[in-house]
């Protein structure tokens, strides 16, 4: 040890630079982990997509023959019975993510959540029961909406199965990314969603950047979005009816939104229909028409997010290479320079395997030095997951361990060049 | 800019409620999109300057024409029916996979009139830098609100919005490697400096003589580089803006900068702060 301790005094200013390029390599490494972590997700979401066909269920039922059609009360069950079916079938996937403003009471956030302030509209604040209420965006979905799109939380949880269940008027809510900071978790939200009062408590705030792919809107993007859970009712919607008659656009509402789905399958428009068509005919619900069938906008996103990775990994490696080659660079300059050091050791009686190790260990202690910074940044400023971090506690240890060894082969090779010994014995 | 609706992700989106002017004035490069979000995808579009264009195929020699009559691009999912009679399509986009493009009909009008009834909702496009007052000077003195727009497309990729932190780090440590090579090389000709600082040569004939050897070979080099890039960087990969040349250009003059003062330094450290007696 004494011997690295020599090591590490001469060229001071050269095995700064070393630290300090191993410091950004690891900072490189560290971005590079957190990269592919992240693409992974996003490349699995478009995988979830890929080689499929997206169709939205649309139903016909508008003015007097929506009046006419929930005028009977075993028309609710037949509507409940159709949406039941679509979700068990097995022959597709069926999710809902419904896009639909909700009113918020003291809404805290600035005018960027209103509802269509993208389409370039005032904020819409309108009066129910004495109440006012900001008309804000809002997304309810389904756990199947939820686990296709692979949507990540920096805070919280997401729904628990139970939660999207219609009970009472207490409904989970959680956050787009741009509102933390506005709300917290833990924070009562009072909610009007299709005409009934919620009393929303906030479970999650969702991390930036996740979307949701929807027919209509490829990538919806969940930023300003309060996502709600999509309700389902646990009993026939018929024994329901006095709720019903108290909330009737609510329980209509609910009810059409969650039979106007999305099916996402790789079968053609003919097979979808035929299928559909049967479980039509199974719960007498006919009302109803299937749009889409459009796969470029899938094709869009799956190429999308498949060309970042590849420029991603490409980028990554021929920058990895560039920076393993300029610590090699460093280690040939600093051992050129340190030949009298070595003299001075082999006169000592070190041998020149010995010499070697000592030089490898001095590259390793400095490359576990540089990898702290990176790491306490990590965890002290970005905090970072235990997955994240393990992956990059692995590449400091296996980029070290090879980063050593080959410095030993190297300065082995130059030793041979240099031929100290012949130089001591004159 | 492809994969959504070839908004740049430093584009103004704003709103215009009340005309004050209806003519938009020629200046700088822009590309102004104009249409109503709720209805339908055809967008009314303004150029001026070289503007690149997304992969389109021209019909005949119309869009050269765009100065005399109305000309529209559009999607090769669009229905001609929405296209007013009094536009002549000019070309199809053929950006494969880019699903807004292919749903999107631009249409190109002759007059550089706004008209609020077509959309008060409009995107501007430049290559600017300073892109509020480019956009200032052509609507002036309309007023504006901006809109907060969000970004889709490749930009709302996590992960490509972390890969360019990284490559700022890459950045750092380039400079470093960089800083370190000077170093090392310009430490070659201490035994030089020395003996020309013996010999009775004076601190600034010595730098002059380092800088003539070292530094103009690299200030000749880098000038060579950013020409042939310029010359050539419409064949390789067309970019949205210049901005890179411009970034490149500080770059490599910051960079000679740190090597004359580093020369200088080597100068000062290996002749007067050593010391030796002059002859």
């Amino acid at each position: 040890m004494r011997i690295v301790r020599i090591l590490f005094r001469q060229n001071k200013l050269l095995n700064f630079f070393t630290l300090l390029t191993a410091t950004l390599l690891f900072f490189f490494l560290l971005v590079l982990v957190i990269n592919i972590k992240q693409t992974e997700i996003e490349v699995g979401t478009t995988e979830n997509f890929k080689n499929k066909q997206m169709y939205k269920l649309s139903d016909h039922l508008v003015d007097e023959l929506e009046t006419e059609f929930f005028s009977r009360a075993s028309n609710y069950d037949k509507l409940n019975e159709f949406a039941n079916a679509l979700e068990k079938s097995t022959d597709f996937q069926y999710f809902n993510a419904i896009w639909q403003p909700i009113g918020v009471v003291n809404f805290k956030g600035d005018k960027i959540f209103s509802a269509y302030y993208e389409n370039g509209s005032e904020v819409s604040i309108y009066k129910i029961n004495g109440k006012e209420y900001h008309s804000v965006k809002s997304i309810q979905v389904d756990s199947d909406a939820l686990s296709y799109n692979n949507i990540q939380l920096s805070q919280g949880r997401l729904f628990d199965d139970e939660e999207y269940v219609f009970i009472g008027n207490q409904i989970p809510v959680i956050l787009g990314a741009e509102y933390n900071g506005i709300y917290k978790i833990g924070d009562q939200i009072d909610i009007e969603y299709y005409q009934q009062s919620f009393k929303g408590t906030v479970v999650g705030i969702i991390q930036p950047l996740q979307k949701i792919i929807t027919v209509n809107r490829p990538e919806i993007l969940l930023d300003r979005y309060i996502m709600i859970p999509a309700m389902y009712f646990n009993k026939s919607p018929s024994q329901l009816t006095n709720d019903a008659s108290e909330y009737p656009i609510f329980f209509r509402a609910s009810l059409l939104s969650r039979a106007n789905g999305t099916i996402l399958s790789e079968l053609d428009p003919v097979q979808i229909r035929k299928l559909v068509g049967e479980i039509a005919l199974q719960t007498g619900f006919s009302h109803y028409s299937i749009i889409g069938a459009n796969s470029l906008k899938i094709n869009t996103l799956v190429q999308m997010t498949e060309t970042n990775r590849i420029t991603l990994l490409v980028l990554s490696f021929s920058l990895l290479a560039l920076a393993i080659g300029v610590l090699l660079l460093s280690l040939f300059i600093k051992t050129k320079r340190n030949v009298s050091t070595y003299k001075v050791f082999l006169i000592n009686g070190a041998t020149l395997s010995y010499i070697y190790k000592m030089i490898s260990l001095q590259s390793l202690i400095t490359y576990i030095f540089g990898s702290l910074l990176p790491l306490v940044i990590g965890i002290v400023l970005i905090g970072l997951s235990a997955s994240i971090l393990f992956m990059y506690l692995l590449l400091v240890a296996v980029f070290s361990i090879f980063m050593s060894i080959m410095s030993y082969v190297f300065v082995k090779r130059i030793f041979l060049k240099l031929d100290i010994v012949r130089e001591l014995k004159g | 800019m492809i994969n959504n609706g070839f908004v740049n992700k430093e584009a103004i989106t704003f709103k215009i409620t009340k005309l004050e002017e209806a003519e938009i004035k020629k200046s700088g490069t822009f590309m102004l999109f104009q249409y109503n979000p709720d209805s339908s995808n055809s967008k009314i579009l303004w150029m001026n300057g070289d503007i690149k264009l997304p992969a389109t195929a021209l019909e005949s020699a119309t869009f050269m024409e765009r100065q005399v009559e109305n000309i529209a691009i559009i999607g090769k999912e669009v229905s001609t029916t929405i296209i007013p009679a009094n536009y002549k399509i000019a070309g199809y986009f053929t950006a494969k996979n880019s699903y807004l493009l292919n749903s999107e009909a631009w249409l190109l009008p002759r007059s550089r009139h706004i008209d609020l009834n077509k959309g008060n909702y409009f995107v501007f496009n430049t290559t600017a830098r300073d892109k509020v007052k480019l956009l200032n000077e052509i609507i002036h003195p309309n007023k504006i609100e901006i809109i907060d727009e969000e970004k889709y497309g490749t930009y709302s990729l996590y992960s490509n919005r972390s890969l360019l932190l990284g490559l700022q780090l890459f950045f750092i440590l380039i400079i470093v490697i960089y800083f370190l090579i000077n170093n090392i090389s310009l430490n070659k000709e201490k035994y030089l400096i020395s003996i020309m600082h013996t010999t009775g040569y004076t601190l600034s004939y010595i730098y002059i003589a380092i800088f003539k050897y070292r530094v103009i070979p690299c200030i000749v080099c880098s000038t060579i580089m950013i020409l042939i890039s310029i010359v050539v960087k419409n064949y390789l990969y067309p970019t949205w803006g210049e901005d890179w040349i411009s970034y490149s250009i500080i770059t490599i003059m910051g960079s000679l900068l740190l090597m004359m003062v580093q020369s200088l330094f080597v100068v000062f450290i290996h002749s007067i702060k050593k010391g030796g007696k002059k002859y």
